[in-house]
């Protein structure tokens, strides 16, 4: 706790722009952020980081992108091109890590060849089960 | 025209040579390829809308490596299944983390 916080903390302070906690996350565990590092007219960026889901965990800080196409919400990330869509930014972000913990499920389930091993290793350097 | 997402998973499965990805208990619609020498192509197919909208062919698109106008042409049938292998192959977008070499 002691060591996320210090960190949190330090994003805040080297920020350029405002960083909000989404939610009230930082009391199970979970610190999600979000950030406008951009400036990019049609998409938000901001990390995910922390407890995401039961049993999982982002160990390190997952730049995602916010958008919006007409009344759909989209979060994506562009390192494993995952993305997840609802009716508000929150679904969308839940309907988002449920598509990364399946992608993560379906890549671990098929690194039998050295190509998809390199790319199971780079998305366990994220996420992680707890 | 907006695809439907039962229109774009019938040509990934049918035309493309995707399958239904399996293996454990999944919220979504994943299909997968495996071409030699290259990790799994998976994708998603949200079905949240009746149509798909263009950042979401965007997404789509990506998750196949190849960029949106290329994406509508493999559901119109202007691209391939051979058209869409060598693409992949000799240049994906995004490309690859890995540079693989395909004998």
């Amino acid at each position: 706790m002691g060591a996320c916080t210090t960190y949190v903390n330090a994003l805040y302070a080297n920020a350029n722009r405002i960083f909000a906690p989404l939610g009230s996350s930082m009391s199970g565990g979970r610190y999600d952020l979000q950030a406008d590092l951009s400036g990019a007219p049609s998409a938000l960026s901001s990390y995910l980081f922390g407890r995401i889901a039961e049993g999982w965990e982002l160990v390190q800080l997952l730049p995602v992108s916010s958008e919006r196409d007409r009344n759909l919400y989209i979060m994506s990330d562009a390192l494993f091109s995952v993305y997840g869509d609802g009716d508000t930014e929150a679904s969308a972000r839940e309907d988002y890590v449920t598509s990364l913990i399946e992608y993560y499920q379906l890549i671990e389930g098929r690194a039998h060849d050295v190509f998809t091993q390199a790319l199971f290793q780079k998305l366990q350097r994220y996420l992680r089960r707890v | 025209m907006p695809y439907k997402p039962k229109e774009v998973e019938g040509k990934l499965r049918d035309k493309f040579g995707f399958s239904p990805a399996k293996g454990h208990s999944l919220d979504h619609h994943w299909f997968e390829l495996q071409l030699s020498g290259l990790p799994p192509i998976l994708t998603k197919v949200s079905h949240s809308r009746r149509e798909i909208g263009p950042k979401l062919e965007g997404m789509i698109a990506r998750q196949l490596r190849v960029r949106t106008p290329y994406f509508r042409g493999m559901v119109d049938c202007t691209n391939s299944r051979a058209d869409y292998y060598r693409q992949v192959r000799e240049a994906p977008y995004p490309p690859f983390d890995v540079l693989f070499r395909y004998r």
